[in-house]
């Protein structure tokens, strides 16, 4: 379902990192990046090499939000993961990007990648 | 100038009526306003002198009916009682009257003296006598009257009584209303030193005494607040105040003064004063304002609490220590008080004189004078910083749970789906599952100890290794500075312990009887270097192909990780920012 995409994780909670990279991979998808730190992720260098990223929301030192700015400057699709009431309302400035709440099943990650690059491809068809 | 007037008058029975007939006396009369008379008893005619017709309107000479007519109607009964009361025992009398202008119509009092002239045969032959105009000295005397009645009333009224004392003989008298005052009888208090000191209150008897003297001292005027017992109506207070009178030599003779009760005052200055402790000792900012928002008191806490003194702030507007928001917008339960209504306490903020804000929890309340009419506003501030503080400490601790709560719950779903996928038979998943929560839980229990400040890297190690072994002390060495990990931090070096741990017991040096595990680390510049060294496990001839759990979150760690498979035993060394 993922098949040939590659994605970026930013996620400080290595276990949910590890599971969230099986579930990728297990559908098809490839992990071209799995980060810890908003800081690291602003400073990746190879981000136009990203089909897509998922955000964990609230990270131990601050949010993904400076990062999900730099990824909207590049046009660079994600969605947000978050298990946090508060990340929750926050995230209602991005209206258009879909969030993901933890904890979640393997399903919905897969499902919701895999409708935003279909609506994403239906918009941008040159792209596909 | 009276045509009337003549110079002699005969009585029927021949004597002889001095009239006025100089000039001077005629004069003399005129300047006295006096007239005089003398009527015939037995026909009533009446002679008069020249000067009556100016005077009194009628002419010199007629019936005595013409006379009676002019009298006030209301006096008439006076003069006739006069007149009948003339007997030859007591021939003369003496009255006052009003009588009208026989002219004019004027009406003015007079003073009529006259003596009934009998014979030898004891009858009646005439009346004679003056008649002077007294209308001044009536007036005078009316008007003493009128202000002495002024003063009595107005002495009542006042609660007021008048004394007087004779230096001399220190014995006072007194007049009616301050005996009314004292509630005592004439006969129960004689104003003698003795009755005075019997009648004033134990405690204010030197005072008294000390101010009396004093006021007798030269150039000294009376002035004492004092209580007396009033054998009636209990303790009352009193203000005497004193004039001095004294001789020229500059003794005193005598002193006048009054006698005031105050106890009203005196209450409600007692009860103002403790109204004023109280707001002086409060915990509490007590501050009022006027109609205007001017501040009109500024007590002790006040001062503390917003870092103005009261000098500073007495006659300024109380908008000084509004926050900028609220400028020009005054809350609304100030704007009801000024209108008269009580409002319930609310919250809001104030600054200080060094420009920080301060919450305060605000009762306002109207004040009214004496009349009841609005004057003001009182306002009560409690500082209720540390209670929003604490509440939104609160609030942060209950976010900063239940994310905790959900990140745990995610951690543990990945931990089941990863344990789920390495394990193959439900034994070993439950082993494996167990082992991963207890990890979790030890590191969970260690930082609940600290708040979630963080947890000692030894005390981490040694709760995650002392479960794999019962011979800790001898399978294990640890060394290293005393180190304090982030919360996060500790979990994931626990569980990285933890599978470092079950891998030794599985394949490494805790699989045989003499394996020993050392653990070395140091921390500097933020970053924590730890090594986990095997040895005495079994003889390593190729570095394992596991995908194990533990190898892929150690792997996936946000540890900087190397492992090296020595051929005695796994090195592994760990680095990872603090």
């Amino acid at each position: 379902m993922l098949d040939d995409l590659r994605i970026m994780l930013l996620e400080d909670e290595p276990l949910v990192a590890m599971e969230l990279a099986e579930i990728i991979s297990t559908a098809g998808g490839t992990v071209a990046a799995s980060i810890q730190t908003a800081q690291e992720a602003l400073g990746f260098s190879d981000k136009t090499n990203i089909d897509v990223a998922i955000f964990d929301v609230h990270l131990r030192a601050g949010t993904s939000f400076e990062v999900a700015e730099a990824l909207t400057e590049l046009e660079i699709p994600f969605v947000f993961c978050t298990g946090d009431g508060q990340d929750q309302r926050r995230v209602a400035n991005w209206p258009d990007v879909p969030v993901i709440v933890k904890p979640y099943r393997a399903s919905v990650v897969v499902e919701t990648l895999s409708e935003l690059m279909r609506n994403r491809n239906q918009r941008h068809p040159g792209t596909a | 100038m009276n045509q009337d007037a003549r110079p002699n008058d005969q009585d029927p029975d021949g004597t002889v009526f001095p009239l006025p007939d100089s000039v001077w006396l005629r004069h003399a009369l005129n300047v006295a306003r006096m007239v005089f008379y003398s009527c015939e008893a037995a026909t009533g005619h009446t002679v008069r002198t020249g000067n009556c017709l100016e005077l009194m309107g009628i002419p010199s000479s007629g019936p005595t009916d013409q006379w009676s007519e002019l009298v006030f109607p209301d006096d008439r009964p006076y003069f006739e009682n006069a007149i009948k009361s003339i007997s030859r025992r007591k021939p003369r009398y003496e009255v006052e009257y009003r009588v009208m202008h026989g002219v004019t119509g004027a009406v003015f009092w007079v003073l009529d003296r006259g003596e009934g002239d009998y014979d030898e045969a004891g009858q009646l032959r005439h009346v004679r006598g003056g008649i002077v105009e007294i209308s001044r000295r009536i007036k005078e005397e009316a008007e003493k009257t009128a202000a002495a009645q002024v003063y009595a009333l107005a002495f009542e009224a006042a609660r007021m009584g008048a004394w007087h004392l004779d230096v001399a003989t220190k014995t006072m008298s007194y007049t009616d209303e301050l005996l009314a005052l004292v509630g005592l009888e004439r006969e129960e208090f004689d104003g003698t030193p003795d009755a005075i000191d019997k009648i004033i209150h134990p405690d204010d008897i030197g005072p008294w005494r000390a101010a009396n003297d004093e006021s007798l001292a030269p150039g000294g005027k009376l002035e004492i607040e004092f209580r007396v017992n009033l054998p009636r109506d209990g303790t009352r207070w009193f203000l005497s105040r004193g004039d001095v009178v004294r001789s020229e030599n500059g003794a005193a003779l005598e002193c006048y003064g009054v006698l005031i009760d105050i106890t009203e005052r005196k209450i409600a200055e007692a009860a103002a004063a403790r109204l004023a402790a109280i707001v002086t000792s409060s915990e509490d900012a007590i501050v009022s304002t006027d109609l205007s928002g001017i501040v009109t008191s500024w007590n002790g806490s006040a001062e503390r609490l917003l870092g103005f003194c009261a000098k500073e702030m007495t006659g300024q507007p109380i908008s000084l220590i509004f926050p900028p928001e609220m400028v020009g917008h005054p809350s609304i339960a100030a704007s009801a008080a000024r209108n008269g209504g009580n409002t319930a306490p609310y919250e809001s903020t104030r600054l200080r004189k060094d420009g920080s804000q301060v919450d305060l929890l605000l009762t306002v309340s109207p004040i009214r004078d004496a009349h009841g009419t609005l004057s003001g506003t009182s306002t009560i501030a409690r500082d209720i910083t540390e209670r929003k503080t604490w509440e939104k400490h609160q609030a942060m601790l209950m976010r900063e749970l239940s994310h905790r709560v959900k990140n745990t719950l995610a951690v543990i779903q990945a931990m089941t789906r990863q344990t789920l996928r390495s394990t193959s038979d439900p034994k070993a998943f439950a082993e494996a599952f167990e082992g991963r929560i207890r990890s979790l839980a030890a590191s969970h229990a260690l930082l609940t100890d600290s708040d979630w400040r963080g947890a000692s890297l030894a005390a981490v190690i040694k709760d995650q290794l002392s479960g794999v072994a019962d011979d800790f002390d001898q399978r294990f060495s640890l060394r290293g500075p005393d180190v304090l990990l982030p919360a996060e931090t500790a979990t994931q070096l626990g569980l990285l312990m933890h599978e470092l741990a079950t891998n030794a017991t599985k394949y490494g040096a805790l699989s045989t009887t003499a394996g020993r595990v050392g653990i070395v680390w140091a921390a500097s510049k933020g970053k924590l270097r730890l090594t986990w060294r095997e040895r005495g496990g079994p003889k390593i001839e190729t570095t394992p192909q596991r995908t194990g759990f533990g190898t892929a979150l150690i792997d996936s760690s946000v540890a900087r990780i190397h492992r090296r498979y020595d051929p005695l035993g796994l090195i592994c060394r760990i680095q990872l920012a603090l």
